[in-house]
């Protein structure tokens, strides 16, 4: 039981640090928002986003255990997505003003 | 600690794996992977969304970015708070139950459901201001331009359908917290249920700097 | 989990497992989660949409008989084609093969006693009738006028019709598609049984897979692009209203993404069906079978990056343009291949023409003919010339009719002794497939030429010099569902016929869904067998036919 007890407290630390990392990221990502980057904003603003999302899914979704099939399917459908967008933008940022 | 290094120990008090599987952990790796496609497709779903706004943001930049100062960052900022929190008692459930602490995920489990309800909330009261503030699209809206109505309409749109996961979300796993107060745990569900939650999680965390903190410069 | 091989004959009756489909009830078929059970379901409801499909396939046909229009109106017209194409894509040909056939077959030819998630196959089948059923209702009761494509601003802001229900309708039956995606893929992971690795998959198995990836790629952006179709119509949030500052073009982006990867789905399992058919037929192992699996996985990929293609003329960058035509142009490659290599199966063989063969052969014949015309459309100059007229839909028609459907009627006579352990009667088949290849072309190659000539589609008044060609192609369609009714009829005869019993392998085929008995049990297999061989192992290489079933160990 004692040792149910601290395994229950070392998964509360475990997960705590991970919490504590996202919180700190989410008051950076305010603070990025006000500073005067001249255009950079969403750029930084969106990395800090997916450093965020890493952690969430490497820490609490069990990437970094889990099988590399299912890290393909991460990555592929995150690839999938770029696809998307690489392709589609071949029109926008190529028409005529 | 992923489902795959589940000990045999929990086999006996359990419920019995479910065909075709002929022992849990093999079902719970199944469950896992499979959950895990269909958070494949979900990416492709909210991608659609995000690539309206992408489209939106670069045909009218400076309307678009002016509308943005409108949206409340001290609300969006504590539900993100809020929701943040919610996947760290998630998580903790998703791992008691490998350790068979049955209490401790039941609990955890009711505690993600109410932190998502809080959210739900939260988010209730700030359409409820938004539409007081005239900032919706159509007939009275307050801010001018193209970019302007884009931004709202992808912003009821996006904050919406994210809404509506969160709710099936929060309704399954307040069912399932009922459920593992009595039963025997069911261990291939939970990594399940915690894999769909952090996602809906991880969207928010996409969600927030795109509709709260752009343009603030 | 596996046990010793299967021997070679089966046992006696009184040891014979029961069959699956002896029933206790009617209602345990709505509850069942087997995965046969679940393919003749949807079997049912697939034939049913058919009908539907098929309905309105016979009064576009009769009303273009006339320059003039016989007896509907323009609006009238508009919901037809609508329905036809509705009910013909979503309904009937992307889940034909996969929902049918993959239902049942995955699992047996990979050693397997269901698939991964049986409960949630069940819900898939409920997914894709009810929401078939509410896109029917849709469409009949006042209709959809927009044609299958839904294109923005008329289908948000000015057609008079159930456009909602519809999208709600075909968003709930996206699900069952994904539900189908996930299921297979999991299945062929993780349900292989021994011996079974990925190069020793059936061709069959591999065409599942491949769709299964674009299942979950693609329906989910359908999914999300009828969703802002529903908010910009019904709460007025637009995202694709020109007076809003919003692009239509964004629209057509989103539904092709995935509407160009659905036809892939429509051909990928039919290339599947005609690789089983024609090496059995011709009593040889496949033409290159490493290429054959890399060119269904390449289809499946490169087929998300051509749907620029479906709008050279749409007002897109033309810069745009030449990107999606040169990748439209390469993902030809990997069909050819395939074309190729099925002829090339055919060499130094042991050719029968058994119906299923003829409907493969046919298959081929009309693919080829489909894609050497989709190369004409990838062509921008020819294709602006083209778009949206007859010559379109001709191309497309030779594909998902003369390809997939030819391809299901195959996989039907081949399947159908192992689904429902009947024969059939043999001479009817031959007679059927070679009617319908002929009614086939008589309807569909006068559409080339009359859209070459000019004619738009969508149209049901037109000018009168194309009446000679609109008459010759309404003369084909007759002939046409005369060929499809005929199996229909004769194949429903079998089943209330006890003559007609069939033994567990009637082609002496060498996958392992023939090892068991015709129709299974339950359980697929009394023991799950143990894969020794390649498949298709008809003969040595060098040598004359010699059929292996790929559980049989080495002599």
């Amino acid at each position: 039981m004692n040792g149910q007890r601290s395994q229950i407290r070392s998964l509360w630390v475990e997960s705590g640090v991970a919490w504590v990392a996202l919180i700190a990221l989410l008051a950076l990502n305010m603070a990025l928002a006000f500073l005067p980057l001249n255009g950079l904003n969403v750029a930084a603003n969106l990395f800090v986003a997916f450093v965020m999302a890493a952690i969430s899914g490497l820490f609490l979704m069990g990437l970094r255990g889990d099988s590399a099939l299912v890290r393909l399917v991460a990555i592929g459908s995150l690839f999938w997505l770029v696809v998307m967008f690489a392709l589609t933008f071949t029109d926008y940022f190529t028409r005529p003003v | 600690m992923s489902s795959a290094t589940l000990s045999q120990e929990h086999a006996d008090s359990d419920l019995p794996p479910s065909e075709p599987w002929s022992n849990i952990a093999e079902e719970t790796e199944a469950a896992s992977f499979g959950m895990w496609l269909f958070l494949g497709t979900e990416v492709l779903f909210f991608g659609g969304l995000f690539l309206s706004y992408t489209i939106a943001r670069f045909l009218y930049p400076q309307d678009f970015l002016e509308a943005a100062r409108h949206t409340d960052i001290y609300l969006g900022a504590t539900n993100t708070i809020v929701l943040l929190t919610s996947s760290l008692t998630m998580v903790v459930a998703v791992r008691g139950a490998d350790l068979g602490a049955r209490r401790l995920v039941w609990i955890c489990l009711a505690a993600t459901a109410a932190l998502g309800a809080l959210f739900l909330t939260i988010k209730g009261f700030e359409y409820w201001e938004d539409i007081r503030e005239h900032l919706v699209p159509g007939r009275g809206f307050a801010v001018q331009g193209f970019g302007a109505t884009l931004f709202f309409s992808l912003y009821w749109i996006m904050t919406s359908v994210h809404a509506v996961h969160l709710t099936v979300g929060v309704i399954l796993i307040a069912r399932l917290a009922w459920l593992m107060r009595s039963e025997p745990l069911r261990l291939p569900d939970l990594p399940v249920y915690g894999l769909y939650w952090h996602f809906v999680d991880t969207v928010w965390i996409f969600l927030f700097p795109l509709l709260y903190l752009a343009g603030r410069a | 989990m596996t046990d010793a091989a299967i021997g070679q004959g089966m046992p006696k009756a009184a040891e014979e497992p029961r069959s699956y489909l002896d029933t206790e009830s009617f209602v345990s078929w709505l509850t069942t989660t087997d995965h046969k059970r679940i393919a003749v379901l949807y079997a049912i409801t697939v034939t049913f949409f058919f009908l539907v499909g098929s309905g309105a396939m016979a009064l576009i046909r009769y009303e273009l008989t006339s320059p003039q229009g016989n007896i509907l109106s323009d609006e009238a017209y508009n919901r037809l084609f609508t329905l036809h194409g509705v009910v013909m894509v979503w309904f009937f040909l992307i889940p034909s093969i996969p929902a049918i056939f993959g239902n049942f077959l995955l699992p047996l030819m990979i050693g397997a006693r269901d698939v991964a998630f049986p409960r949630l196959n069940l819900a898939s089948w409920y997914l894709n009738f009810i929401g078939g059923l509410f896109v029917l209702y849709a469409l009949l009761a006042g209709g959809v006028d927009t044609g299958w494509t839904f294109y923005t601003p008329l289908s948000t802001m000015f057609a008079n019709g159930n456009v909602i229900a519809a999208a709600v309708g075909i968003f709930i039956t996206g699900f069952s598609s994904i539900a189908t995606g996930i299921n297979f893929i999991a299945t062929v992971h993780l349900l292989r049984t021994e011996g079974m690795t990925w190069f020793r998959l059936p061709l069959f198995v591999w065409a599942m897979y491949a769709v299964s990836l674009v299942f979950i790629l693609a329906t989910p952006v359908l999914a999300i692009t009828l969703v802002l179709i529903m908010a910009e119509r019904l709460f007025g949030l637009p995202v694709f209203d020109p007076a809003n500052g919003g692009d239509p073009l964004l629209f057509q982006h989103l539904f092709w993404f995935y509407s160009h990867p659905a036809v892939y789905i429509m051909i990928l399992p039919a290339m599947g069906v005609v690789s089983e058919v024609i090496t059995c037929f011709a009593r040889r192992q496949v033409f290159g079978y490493t290429f054959m699996v890399f060119s269904l996985v390449a289809i499946a990929i490169i087929g998300f990056f051509v749907w620029g293609h479906h709008m050279f003329v749409s007002g897109m960058s033309s810069y745009a343009g030449v990107v999606f035509s040169l990748i439209s142009f390469v993902v030809a490659v990997p069909s050819a291949i395939k074309v190729f290599n099925w002829t090339a199966t055919l060499y130094r063989g042991q050719i029968s023409f058994e119906s299923p063969m003829l409907y493969a052969l046919g298959f081929v014949g009309l693919f080829t003919v489909g894609g050497l015309t989709g190369l004409f459309l990838a062509a921008i100059p020819v294709d602006v010339h083209v778009h949206d007229t007859y010559f379109i839909i001709a191309h497309f028609h030779y594909i998902m009719v003369g390809g997939s459907v030819s391809a299901l009627y195959a996989a039907l006579h081949f399947w159908w002794p192992k689904v429902t352990g009947k024969l059939y009667p043999e001479n009817w088949a031959r007679f059927a497939a070679i009617l319908m290849f002929f009614g086939f072309n008589f309807t569909f190659f006068p559409q080339f030429l009359v859209g070459y000539l000019g004619m738009p589609r969508r149209y049901h008044v037109y000018p009168p010099e194309f009446q000679t060609l609109q008459v010759m192609s309404s003369t084909g369609a007759s002939v046409l569902a005369l060929a499809y009714a005929l199996p229909i009829v004769y194949l429903t005869w079998t089943l209330f016929n006890r003559d007609w019993k069939a033994p567990d392998n009637p082609w002496g085929a060498t996958g392992l869904e023939w090892q068991t008995s015709s129709p299974p049990p339950k359980e697929n297999f009394r023991a799950l067998p143990a894969v020794h061989s390649a498949p298709y192992h008809y003969h040595e290489t060098g040598e004359a036919p010699d059929p292996r079933a790929q559980d049989e160990a080495e002599q």
